[in-house]
């Protein structure tokens, strides 16, 4: 079920009053146990048998790890990896290798058509497998022990506000909170409903109404203006940062409603002054997991500027694979590594001075940057992508036709600029005095219903 | 207490709705219960699909009741014809006073599936009625599943693999009509209706545009599905480029769908596709998903052209507010169908 449904406002409802009145954490436990695979269960039920089979290897891969030592610990983790791993190559890149496979026999004049799998994408596959090999990698780095209470561990990967989209955790900072028995909380139900209110907002009521405008000018490439163009792309940039962030949004809002936090995954990226800024605002529990668990352990840094740069280029290349087996993610990821690369270096650093103009140009300079490469993310194809953004640049004549009119254009805008506000000078969610709180829940309900764009549109980074 | 009290009332509450909300026989039971009730009952559908839809009741222009009325047109010839109609809800309002030459009329409705049962010395003449938006949907063989003779059971059925259920049945779970059902349940009430239907008028009135999955017409004036004017989706709509196969393989099944009804002993098979209104409204940038169909050299089947007939005069074939033809748009299938039906007997012919 998505998060922008009634069937999730009704389920959550019942989920969070019966979680308070529970006495004891094992039933609090077994009560999220069950609501979640509920949850999971909600878009196909059979996807729960494959993630079920990646928590009971990694639950007892786990063990085993903690249990031994050399060869034997590496061989445990090793064994969980390649489970975690396999299901995402089988389900999320074996058509796509196959598909390359098939065309590239075809270029050279061979006919060939090894069977593709018929089988849809299981919901958030990239997100949990990921959560999962976060524990085990950390069993063996001794940083954490391993889980004994089996429903705790399954409930660490499954716990339905972040098991489909993130953030992704690390076991360090939810199991522990899985485990503690914590009273209600008046004050942390307050803060939760109010980002939950806040996270609907950006998706029905901002990254919905852009959608319209983005889905026309990426459907009209060829007959729309280069300025409607340039519009599709700015305002895709603030679909997918609404549509995603709203997301997170909801997801901490409805832990910490059950006093659970959640990682932080968005810290305003679009104030970046570099890429290298925004990638450590933008999807932060992914860009530390690659940070942590593959850039380091390649070497990271220490190992010379080029070999930095290659272990660079590879994250971002992981990176770009991570979000779909497309040509254009991988276009997009590398992209982001050459330019990570490219301006880092010193020449690039000095370019602009540190007053305010010249720190203010370098945020347009990368959101300009970081915008073009969203065409690559959002287009069906690399030249569709090309196209659309020479056409941006040729400054062609054509419709100025954005798929709404004059007056919702600029109330998009509007809300683009409310929306930056709040985050930027308004950004706490906790609201002390209960009539306020009252005030601001009744308030948002009701713009959320009132301007809130209703369709069957999914969250982006479900598809991941 | 009076707090633990609320909260169990909610928690039950909460877990009664997503119960009915999942279950077939709950919903039906309610919304029969629901149809008799006039304060609580459920917001009446009666200015079209769409306008239903939207909540755009008050727009004038837009508002679409039904005003089917078919008359038995003279004839006076012989009644040796038995009709098959095969449609959606295209077909609801037609009977068998609207046709001429008629010895039987048989109506399946293609959401439910029927069976039919040949009597050989009659003239059996089926016509497969599909809605442009639906014809990818439908055109495949699973039309032998859902109509076929009464007493053989088609080779397809027989040959088709019994599905294996588990023993524990989970499709519940995903029921894909679940929120349809919870607003439904929570919100379809007349008394909620103004909140609705004014969210619809500013929508209308200040974004000109309609909510949700309608998409109001250029000039204003009608309202189509959005999937049907969406561009965004590659090979699904119809103002996006079609994959180079996929005429072939539509044409391909129509002819497979042809050759199986005609061995049962139809003598004459029609295809009829009623263009999506926003493809003879709005033409420009369609796709020509029904030209290139019907002109294909391929077809086998004969076809009732009616995009040819309403891309003439494009406003008055179909209900502003809904996604059905105007009583003059049935009018005028009904006259194609005659003609066909009086012609003489071209069982040998193989083409329009």
């Amino acid at each position: 079920m998505t998060f922008n449904s009634l069937q999730f406002l009704v389920f959550f409802m019942v989920v969070t009053l019966w979680f308070f009145s529970l006495s004891n954490q094992k039933g609090r436990i077994l009560l999220l146990l069950i609501a979640s695979c509920y949850f999971y269960m909600a878009f196909i039920p059979e996807y729960i048998l494959i993630l079920g089979g990646t928590i009971v290897i990694d639950y007892f891969a786990g063990m085993l790890i903690e249990k031994s030592e050399g060869r034997s610990r590496k061989a445990w983790l090793i064994i969980s990896l390649i489970a975690n791993i396999g299901v995402l190559a089988v389900f999320k890149y074996y058509n796509f290798f196959i598909d390359n496979i098939n065309s590239s026999f075809l270029f050279f004049g061979k006919a060939t058509s090894i069977p593709l799998l018929k089988m849809a994408l299981p919901i958030g596959l990239s997100f949990h497998t990921f959560q999962a090999m976060s524990y085990t990698i950390e069993v063996y780095r001794k940083n954490h022990p391993a889980e004994r209470n089996f429903m705790v561990y399954a409930l660490y990967v499954m716990f339905y506000p972040q098991l489909v989209a993130g953030p992704i955790e690390r076991p360090q900072h939810i199991l522990p909170q899985l485990k503690e028995f914590r009273p209600y909380d008046w004050n942390n139900v307050k803060e939760g409903l109010a980002r939950m209110l806040w996270g609907f907002f950006k998706k029905v009521v901002i990254a919905d109404r852009l959608a319209m405008v983005v889905d026309r000018t990426f459907g009209h490439t060829q007959e729309s203006s280069s300025l409607a163009l340039a519009t599709g792309a700015i305002f895709y940039s603030f679909q997918i940062y609404c549509d995603f962030s709203g997301y997170s949004d909801i997801a901490i809002g409805a832990a910490k409603v059950m006093n659970v936090g959640l990682m932080e995954n968005f810290k305003e990226p679009y104030s970046s002054s570099s890429l290298h800024e925004f990638w450590s605002r933008w999807h932060i529990s992914l860009s530390s997991w690659f940070r942590d668990y593959v850039y380091i352990p390649l070497g990271g840094n220490r190992k010379g500027p080029w070999r930095k740069r290659v272990n660079i280029l590879i994250v971002f290349l992981l990176s770009g694979l991570w979000h779909g087996a497309n040509w254009t993610f991988i276009a997009w990821g590398l992209l982001h590594g050459l330019l990570v690369i490219l301006l880092t270096r010193p020449a690039f650093s000095k370019a602009a001075n540190s007053n305010k103009t010249g720190a203010l140009i370098k945020v347009v300079i990368n959101f300009i940057l970081v915008t073009l490469l969203w065409v690559f993310f959002r287009s069906e194809n690399i030249a569709a992508a090309w196209h659309y953004i020479k056409r941006i640049g040729s400054l062609q004549t054509g419709s100025n036709y954005v798929g709404v009119n004059k007056i919702e254009l600029m109330f998009s805008v509007l809300l683009i600029a409310i929306m930056l506000y709040r985050e930027k000078y308004l950004r706490s969610h906790a609201i002390a005095s209960n009539t306020r709180f009252y005030f601001y829940f009744g308030a948002m309900v009701v713009i959320c219903y009132f301007f809130g764009v209703f369709t069957e549109n999914q969250f982006i980074y479900f598809q991941f | 207490m009076l707090k633990r009290i609320a909260r169990y009332f909610f928690i039950v509450f909460g877990l009664v709705v997503l119960w009915a909300s999942t279950w077939q026989p709950a919903m039906e039971y309610i919304s029969d219960a629901r149809s008799k009730d006039t304060w609580w009952g459920i917001y009446q559908r009666v200015n079209g699909d769409l306008v239903s839809i939207t909540y755009l009741d008050n727009i004038e222009k837009l508002r679409s009741i039904a005003d089917y009325t078919v008359t038995r047109p003279e004839y006076n010839g012989p009644r040796k014809t038995e009709l098959y109609l095969y449609a959606d809800s295209y077909g609801w309002h037609i009977n068998d006073t609207a046709f001429a030459a008629l010895s039987g009329f048989h109506f399946t409705d293609k959401y439910f599936g029927g069976t039919y049962q040949l009597d050989t010395a009659k003239r059996n003449i089926l016509i497969l009625l599909f809605t442009e938006r639906e014809i990818q949907e439908y055109m495949d063989t699973s039309i032998f599943n859902t109509f076929h003779s009464a007493s053989e059971k088609p080779a397809e059925i027989a040959a088709a693999p019994v599905a294996q259920h588990s023993s524990i049945d989970l499709s519940w779970i995903s029921n894909p009509k679940m929120n349809t059902h919870i607003e439904y349940n929570l919100f379809n009430y007349q008394f909620l209706m103004p909140v609705f239907k004014e969210k619809a008028e500013f929508n209308y009135y200040v974004f000109k545009r309609a909510s949700g999955s309608v998409a109001l017409s250029d000039d204003g004036d009608f309202l189509f599905f959005g999937d049907a004017v969406n561009t965004n989706r590659m090979g699904s709509t119809y103002y996006t480029g079609l994959r180079p196969d996929h005429i072939s393989k539509l044409v391909y099944n129509v002819n497979r769908i042809y050759d199986h009804y005609k061995q049962e002993g139809f003598r004459e098979v029609y295809l009829s596709i009623i263009p999506n209104p926003s493809t003879v409204i709005q033409p420009a940038g369609y796709n020509q998903l029904i030209p290139l169909i019907q002109s294909s050299p391929d077809l086998r089947m004969k076809t009732i052209d009616m995009y040819s007939i309403f891309k003439q005069t494009p406003a008055t074939w179909f209900r502003p507010g809904d996604t059905h033809w105007s009583n003059k748009g049935l009018r005028s299938w009904l006259g194609e169908v005659n003609s066909r039906l009086v012609a003489p007997d071209q069982t040998h012919s193989t083409k329009k």
